[in-house]
């Protein structure tokens, strides 16, 4: 018997999958990708964010030790020479100040000269009849002598090590606290960040900002789903509706607008009552999540911010390939969830307890 | 993406009518239906995205079963197949001496495999299964005269292998 003839006839009777030749006609499948490819580029630049924050947090802790042995010479020099340095200190205000263009500082008016002063009311006087906002005033309330001995610990004393010199011991004057927030002092992003109050108002400048402070959420993680809200997320919730906030989803017509609750059904786990975070971060989370299978876009971004400036994301999302799963193979992983944590100012320690509160 | 863009008419009758040649090479080589399933479909979608013009059907022929041969090798390279055991899946015949053929031909390595059938079912002779793979026509004879071998002491004396 010819193996050829043997071989050809057992051949003809093996044949394709008939169903998925047309599926591959009409479009319907997609090409597979590899595990990294798989991952939406979002992704990618989220965890890339991650390594840059751990990068940036290892260079700083390396620094650290190099600032120490800084003060020990420090304290070294000046013990010697014990003299206050006040012209730095007025050269640091003024330059302050003339960045932020803000003249009713009393730091500015303190650390001036006399004469300084003098010119400066006197000018306001003539050509100001009387300014709404009180600010020279507010200035001028605060006296010489007091403001030097306030601002004294702005320099350090030289007679003690410099590790001994706490800044948060400085008093700041009320009317600059009132009116400006210290961290706004530091650089102009903190605008937004936390919501500014008047004295003796509690209306935030910034509305669609104030939903943490104002729902009254505790420093604990909430426990229960839909009762956060707030803005900060950078998905598709937030706290303003969606339509608003992003010109592109309104393109996107084959997604659904979930509410919370729906989302955690929807992704198979409630992320709010597995996540322990510090105790000073307080959580908020999107009203609503819009989830298009189409475009696999359903991710939901959790914000955690503290006061001090310290803030942790969590985006989840869960995976749904188009690509269609045979029945008897293995290969896809469908309905796998993804969660990416980016952290800003997070310790090691809290980061990794994050991280194992969410794997528990 | 091709999610919306429907095929033109020329892609789907080369589609229709490669698509069991490929399927049965991607079969020979992977020796699984799934992933044989698997390599047909990322064949014609590869098809489908090209942009190659090509000169003839027997161009087109030969792309394709050159695609096949390679992908199906990025599969035996990828991590998922390196860690996980194919799940057996027997293909039934009619003839119970098909059948037998089959389980023996499925213990052949890939490439003898792979050369066997390209020999013996697509009919190419020894000098195009050399250009397909770009190897010398003598590694190609070598391939064909151990997997010979390989057959005879399989199946026994039965088959004649020339022709």
């Amino acid at each position: 018997m010819n193996f050829k003839d043997a071989y050809k006839s057992m051949n003809n009777e093996i044949h394709g999958d008939k169903a998925l030749m047309h599926r591959i006609i009409n479009g319907e499948t997609v090409e597979k990708k590899n595990f990294f490819l798989r991952i939406k580029p979002a992704y990618t630049v989220a965890v890339a964010a991650v390594f840059v924050v751990c990068s940036l947090t290892i260079y700083h802790g390396i620094g650290m030790d190099d600032y120490s042995v800084t003060n020990e010479k420090y304290s070294h020099d000046t013990s010697k020479d014990n003299t206050v340095d006040y012209p730095a200190l007025d050269e640091a205000d003024t330059s302050d100040n003339a960045d932020l263009g803000y003249s009713g500082n009393s730091y500015n008016n303190g650390a001036k000269a006399e004469g300084e002063n003098k010119t400066d009311s006197h000018q306001k006087d003539e050509a100001m009849p009387t300014p709404s906002v009180p600010e020279t005033p507010l200035a001028d309330s605060v006296p010489t002598e007091d403001f030097q001995q306030r601002t004294l610990p702005l320099s350090p004393p030289l007679s003690v090590p410099e590790s001994h010199f706490d800044e948060s011991q400085i008093p700041a004057p009320e009317s600059s606290r009132s009116v400006l927030p210290a961290n706004m002092l530091d650089d102009g992003f903190a605008v937004g960040e936390s919501p500014v109050e008047y004295p003796g108002q509690k209306e935030s400048l910034y509305p669609e900002k104030s939903h943490d402070s104002a729902s009254g959420l505790d420093a604990s993680v909430p426990r229960s789903g839909g009762t956060a809200s707030g803005g900060g997320s950078s998905g598709y919730g937030g706290g303003v509706p969606y339509k608003s906030t992003s010109p592109d989803i309104e393109n996107k017509n084959s997604g659904i607008i979930m509410s919370l609750n729906e989302y955690w059904k929807y992704l198979g786990v409630n992320i709010l009552s597995f996540i322990l975070v510090p105790d000073d971060l307080k959580i908020s989370c999107p009203e609503s999540v819009y989830v298009d299978e189409l475009t696999q876009s359903d991710t939901a971004t959790l914000t955690a911010s503290s006061e001090n400036g310290r803030k942790l994301t969590i985006c989840t999302s869960k995976y749904k390939s188009l690509y269609e799963k045979y029945p008897d193979s293995d290969r896809t992983r469908w309905g796998d969830i993804y969660i990416v944590i980016i952290s800003d100012g997070l310790t090691a320690e809290e980061l990794s307890s994050v991280v194992i509160s969410l794997t528990k | 993406m091709s999610k919306t863009t429907q095929t033109d008419v020329f892609k789907q009758g080369i589609i229709e009518k490669y698509f069991d040649m490929v399927y049965r090479l991607a079969f020979a080589r992977t020796k699984n239906k799934s992933v044989a399933d698997d390599v047909c479909q990322d064949v014609f979608l590869k098809y489908i995205k090209s942009d190659k013009e090509f000169e003839s059907e027997e161009h087109i022929k030969a792309w394709l079963l050159k695609v096949t041969v390679n992908c199906s090798k990025s599969f035996f390279l990828s991590s998922w197949v390196k860690k996980t055991v194919p799940l057996s899946e027997d293909i039934t015949f009619e003839a119970p001496e098909t059948s037998d053929l089959f389980t023996q031909v499925q213990k052949l390595p890939k490439k003898y495999a792979t050369v066997i059938h390209l020999f013996y079912y697509e009919d190419m002779s020894i000098a195009q299964i050399a250009k397909l793979f770009n190897m010398k026509e003598s590694t190609v004879k070598s391939h064909l005269f151990r997997a010979r071998q390989e057959l005879k002491n399989l199946l026994g004396e039965r088959f004649d292998y020339e022709f």
